[in-house]
């Protein structure tokens, strides 16, 4: 009993944070709701008790006060349904907009954690599944509905104790014999008490069972309808794919494998449709039974006398109703605790705060951009890793100079500037920033003198300028200055909206830019930055032999007087560069000019001759 | 493709028969018994007060009271339960219909032409046809359907409650009817609301979910961060939320408006009615249970009233989700097509391919994306596509191999003409790896065979998994070549990184080993030891193969036996490496391009300047 207690309590605390969630995101859906509960379950008192009234005046023949009563009636249930239906459209407007303002809120914390965090698939899962839950579960407004219909049933509850505890003591004097038993309040209250608890008890029985399947189809059912998702938005409707199934006629290969989730699909929806039945055919069971024991209960007492036949349709509808709020009460808790317990990850989620340290010294604004950076023995291992992808980096780069860096797939290049930008903090080691452990500059601040174009860039479904610029409001001049130094204005100007125009096809009837076309965006915006540093990551591999010298030249522009990364698969990048960096299984191997290197005749000279080697032939 | 628009009754004759092939005849006996109960149980609901008054104020005996107030109970019950579970199995039914339905939605997607199914048309049909299958309960033939049952049950309800109504008072039916009326067209507002708006709404939810689903993703985490894009993004969504919020308050406004009329409607009603007849049983004319059982039907007549309208009106929106579902199955249908085309002549074995004055244009383009295509590919002939981003190479790709039909000239596949052969069987032929990687979310084996596990040859997928340089990331998994690829379905598949796509990419071709093979740029992920190697393993392969290799790195292109150099959706030059060099013009411009920066003799930016000028100017 006392467990049952503390969980009970446990299940409330959840769901009261869920609640207090619910008034961050509209401060007055709850006292709405609950007003609209409140009414809702007080209004059909209204008729019921006023109507038998009006009954007994008509037997009476009171046909005046009948009138009265009837207009009375007719008009506090009128303005109570016309005040429920104001409520119930803000409150549907609020509920609808439920999921969306959870989003927002989502998305800042998630925007707001640090890149390790979200690079936990654990961190998106949460997310996802939050968001699928709500849309095949119900989301946040299920807990707004739970504790709604809590109010309605809890004072449905009360009304109809008092109805009924008023019915029970009325008795009659005059009447004799078997009726003065039927009728009598102790027979009348064991009666009902007998048969409350033994439909109660039968009620539980079959609740369990069909909680039980209930349970399982909620677990189970938005995962099948994320494979049901899978299926038709990644494959059906992808174009691309459409190639490939074509060509290597995969139609009925994939038919067979969709087939197969369609089964379980199906499977589930059948025993959804089962518990439906089965939920049906209980509470059919047991509130039909106990509505038969309340139609006889009450019938002896109009009988015996004791209660007008106007009383008649007031008090067996007192009882139903008891019945059916009782029994109601003990899904509600279920759904709850359910409830609660499916949203505890995104709780969790939303208590997570962000790991990375951020120090308060500021990073000094210099016009001359003469910022240092020095990695001191640097090692670093992704979380849950178990072998280290950079090994004791020590590395200066040097001021104002272009750096190339090349490497095998995997060598630990990209971690080398996830680092450099502290997307990461190295396991070991520190990189300093004009000598200064780059951990104690203020986190924002340091990251605002990186401009990175990374290998899997992105542009966000907003406005080309607007992506840009990185904010919603853009500098058009600068931008489209930007544009011109990566080699993309002609472009820009090209599309339907220029700089208006939105950068994903699916959203605002937008166009998808080409690979190339999208790299050339990506260095506009870096350019727009402006930063000391200028970071590209294979900023090519799109692009024809043309636009990719193209880059090649307009780089030195780029840069300027700035500090350069340029990693990149295609050699020839060396050849512009300063100096070059050869990363080989998570250490620097070779470093210095491509004269030096290729002299060598270590790994830098490998990878040179892999490419030059035909071209050399071919011209010589 | 003509459209063809079909009338309600055709579309659910057409309806009604997919129904009865996929979910049988057990659905007609649902429809007619909830028809009956749906009618019956809230009549036998109204009159069960009526009844009781009436019994309870006879002069009955006791016994006789009770147990006939308690017998009308009981068949309460029991037809209202009964009432309950039919509607949830007509529900259910119906839903299974639409589950079932979608099959052919599927089907469809999966063999429909490609030119159609990637053309702005076929989307357009696709994503309309999608709304009869894939847009939950209230859409499509789901909805449609469930409206036939709907409509009959309440103009039966209607006929039955009109005849008591009208004894109440004549006046009364009318100002219903009015009164239904007038409700009925506001609801329809609401409808056409949703009709008007619903796409919008649908974009901003998408746009939603891609701005969402771009927050955690953890590669663009990287851009957020650097670019300090949070406020700009938070500004965008709550500006979204604010947009969808209008959608939501206009929509529900609507209703409002409808809900107060019906209150007002409904009170002026009520007022009336109950006036009405307490003064005739005060004048003796009426008993208590005539009025309970009035008031009862009053209400019910109205809610007869807006079920039929709202039926009808359900019944014209969704009628057009079904015609767009029959057109878009009837679109781009290849069997239909190609069903008297031939096979090929000489299946497996190395081809030539002849193209005549090939050219294509885009559909709804006005500018030809390939233009007096003439080239002959030799049997066992390697060639290599070579120009600049859209020359038109990928366009020609998908014309030489299938996917497009040529809008001018012919191909001929061993002189036989391409337009003759069933897709099917000339898609055999061929070989292709594309740039856009993909793997599905099946095991690594299923994913190079591209066949059911039990047909393939597992043998063959494992030497070709080595061939392609995958053993060893292979060998590195738990279930080798049984592992599943992605997370989409199986939390303990793999994600390969996109060097590894594009070797798997390789192993496809490999198992596949079509007489023809073509390449788009299969290395551009790689790291210049990996990219030599996979070059090796694409020329061992190609050894006795037709093949057509397009890549930008042109150092690749010549182990080709002949070159073709595209400008503008062109051949401008053809023949060998050393041929096109001599000739000095755009091939050799841009191999020089890409090879002055391996040059020993390399003196910086000046001589490239020139280079991109030239092909600027």
């Amino acid at each position: 009993m006392k467990d049952k207690f503390r969980e009970i309590k446990e299940i409330h605390k959840l769901g009261f944070r869920l609640l207090k969630t619910v008034s961050v995101l509209d401060r007055n859906l709850i006292p709405r709701s609950f007003l609209q509960a409140f009414l809702e379950a007080i209004i059909p008192y209204v008729t019921i008790i006023l109507s038998s009234i009006m009954i007994d005046r008509l037997i009476g023949k009171k046909i005046e006060t009948a009138v009265i009563v009837a207009i009375s009636m007719i008009v506090i249930t009128k303005i109570g349904e016309l005040l429920i239906a104001f409520l119930a459209k803000e409150n549907l407007v609020g509920k609808n907009m439920l999921l969306d303002r959870l989003q927002v809120l989502i998305c800042k914390h998630a925007m707001e954690l640090d890149y390790a965090t979200m690079q936990n698939p654990k961190t998106r899962e949460v997310i996802e599944n939050t968001d699928n839950m709500a849309r095949y579960n119900g989301g946040l407004d299920k807990i707004v509905n739970s504790y709604s219909n809590l109010i309605r049933y809890g004072l449905s509850i009360i009304v109809s104790l008092v109805l009924v505890v008023q019915m029970i003591f009325k008795i009659n004097d005059a009447t004799s014999g078997t009726l003065t038993i039927l009728t009598h309040p102790l027979f009348t209250f064991s009666f009902i008490l007998l048969v409350w608890i033994v439909a109660n008890v039968v009620a539980r029985k079959k609740a369990k069972v069909i909680r039980e399947m209930n349970n399982h189809i909620q677990d189970n059912h938005y995962k099948v309808e994320g494979q049901i998702g899978y299926w038709l938005g990644k494959v059906l409707t992808n174009v691309n794919v459409g190639k490939t199934v074509r060509l290597n006629q995969m139609a009925d290969t994939l038919m067979h494998h969709i087939q197969e989730w369609n089964v379980k699909a199906r499977a589930l929806f059948v025993q959804m449709g089962v518990v439906g039945r089965k939920t049906l055919l209980a509470d059919g069971e047991v509130n039909g039974s106990f509505s038969i024991a309340a139609y006889f209960i009450v019938t002896l007492k109009v009988i015996g006398k004791c209660i007008s036949v106007g009383d008649f349709m007031k008090y067996t509808g007192a009882l139903l109703q008891f019945n059916a709020a009782t029994g109601k009460i003990g899904w509600l808790e279920n759904e709850i605790a359910r409830f609660s317990r499916n949203l505890q990850p995104f709780l969790d989620f939303m208590d997570q705060e962000s790991q990375m340290h951020t120090g308060s010294i500021h990073v000094e604004k210099r016009l001359d951009h003469e910022y240092k950076i020095e990695f001191c023995d640097v090692s670093f291992r992704y979380p849950g890793a178990t072998e280290d992808v950079l090994k004791n980096v020590s590395c200066e780069l040097t001021m104002k100079q272009k750096m190339a860096v090349v490497g095998l797939n995997g060598a630990g290049k990209t971690t080398f500037i996830k680092l450099l930008c502290r997307l990461y903090d190295p396991t070991e080691g520190i990189i300093k920033l004009n000598g200064v452990d780059i951990r104690k500059y203020s986190y924002e601040e340091y990251q605002k003198i990186f401009s990175v174009v990374f290998q899997d860039f992105h542009m966000f479904p907003f406005a080309l300028g607007e992506n840009i610029a990185v904010a919603k409001e853009f500098d058009e001049k600068k931008t489209k200055d930007c544009l011109q130094k990566a080699g993309a204005l002609d472009m820009a100007l090209k599309l339907k909206d220029g700089l208006q125009t939105n950068v994903d096809k699916r959203v605002n009837k937008g166009v998808d830019l080409s690979g190339g076309q999208e790299q050339k965006v990506a260095i506009a915006r870096a350019l727009y930055k402006d930063a000391p540093f200028v970071i590209l990551d294979e900023p090519t591999a799109a692009l024809d032999p043309i636009s990719e010298a193209d880059i090649y030249q307009r780089f030195d522009e780029m840069v300027e007087d700035k500090t350069s990364v340029y990693i990149s698969h295609r050699m020839s990048s060396c050849r512009f560069c300063d100096e070059i960096m050869v990363f080989d299984d998570g250490k620097i191997k070779e470093r210095g000019t491509h004269e030096e290197l290729v002299q060598l005749d270590g790994l830098y000279n490998e990878m040179w001759n892999a490419q030059a080697q035909y071209y050399v032939k071919a011209v010589s | 493709m003509k459209e063809t628009n079909y009338s309600i009754w055709n579309n659910f004759l057409w309806s009604k028969k997919t129904f009865d092939q996929l979910e049988g005849k057990k659905y007609h006996w649902i429809f007619l018994g909830w028809i009956l109960l749906t009618v019956g149980a809230p009549f036998l609901g109204i009159c069960f007060p009526a009844f009781a008054i009436q019994e309870l104020t006879s002069k009955d005996e006791i016994w006789i009271m009770v147990v006939s107030v308690i017998l009308f109970a009981l068949g309460l019950r029991l037809i209202t339960t009964l009432q309950t579970v039919l509607d949830n199995e007509q529900i259910m039914s119906m839903f299974m219909g639409r589950i079932d339905t979608a099959k052919l939605y599927e089907k469809h997607l999966l063999s429909i032409d490609y030119e159609k199914y990637e053309s702005s048309e076929g989307q357009e049909k696709m994503e309309a046809a999608r709304k009869a299958v894939y847009w939950g309960n209230e859409w499509g033939i789901e909805a449609f359907m469930l409206q036939f049952p709907t409509v009959v049950m309440n103009f039966i309800g209607i006929l039955v409650y009109s005849v008591i109504v009208f004894r109440i008072h004549w006046l009364v039916l009318v100002y219903m009817l009015v009164t239904s009326f007038i409700l009925a067209k506001i609801n329809v507002k609401i409808e056409t609301y949703d009709n008007l708006h619903m796409d919008d709404y649908i974009q901003n939810l998408t746009k939603r979910s891609v701005i969402r689903a771009d927050v955690i993703n953890g590669e663009y985490a990287k851009d957020i961060r650097l670019y300090h894009a949070k406020s700009w993004i938070l500004k965008c969504l709550e500006e979204l939320v604010q947009t969808m919020s209008k959608y939501w308050n206009g929509k529900f406004l609507i209703a409002l408006k409808e809900q107060s009329l019906s209150v007002i409607f409904g009170l002026i009603r009520d007022l009336a009615v109950y006036i009405l007849l307490i003064y005739q049983i005060g004048k003796g004319k009426l008993g208590i249970a005539d009025l309970l059982l009035s008031v009862g039907v009053i209400a019910g007549f109205s809610v007869w009233m807006s079920g039929f309208l709202l039926g009808i009106q359900r019944m014209h929106l969704n009628n057009g989700t079904i015609t767009d579902l029959r057109n878009f199955l009837a679109y781009g249908d290849v069997k239909e097509e190609d069903k008297d085309k031939e096979d090929v002549k000489q299946p497996g074995e190395a081809h030539e391919l002849r193209l005549e004055n090939v050219g294509y244009t885009y559909f709804g383009n006005e500018k030809a994306t390939i233009r007096n295509v003439n080239l002959v590919i030799h049997p066992g002939e390697k060639l290599a596509l070579v120009g600049m981003n859209g020359a038109g190479k990928s366009t020609l790709i998908k014309i030489i191999c299938g996917l497009y039909q040529p809008t001018e000239g012919k191909i001929y596949l061993d002189g036989q003409d391409a337009a003759t052969i069933a897709r099917e069987a000339y898609f055999r032929e061929f070989s292709v790896v594309f740039q856009d990687v993909f793997a599905f979310a099946c095991s690594i084996a299923d994913n190079v065979s591209c066949q059911l596990p039990h047909l393939a040859n597992r043998k063959k997928i494992e030497n070709c998994i080595d061939l392609a340089g995958l053993r060893s990331r292979v060998e590195k998994m738990e279930q080798q070549i049984d592992t599943p690829v992605t997370t989409y379905l199986d939390e303990n598949g793999v994600e390969l990184s996109g060097g590894q796509m594009q070797k798997l990419m390789l192993a496809r071709a490999l198992y596949k080993d079509a007489p023809v093979l073509v390449l788009d740029e299969p290395t551009a992920a790689l790291d210049p030891l990996a990219e030599s190697q996979m070059y090796e393993a694409y020329l061992e392969f190609a050894k006795d193969k037709t093949s057509i290799f397009i890549s930008h790195r042109l150092s690749s292109t010549q182990f080709c036996d002949r070159i073709c150099y595209m400008e503008d959706g062109e051949i401008c030059e053809i023949g060998s490496h050393e041929e096109l060099i001599q000739l000095q013009k755009g091939y050799a411009r841009m191999f020089q391009t890409q090879a002055q920066y391996y040059q020993d003799d390399w003196d910086g930016m000046t001589e490239q300047e020139g280079m991109v000028e030239a092909y600027e100017g």
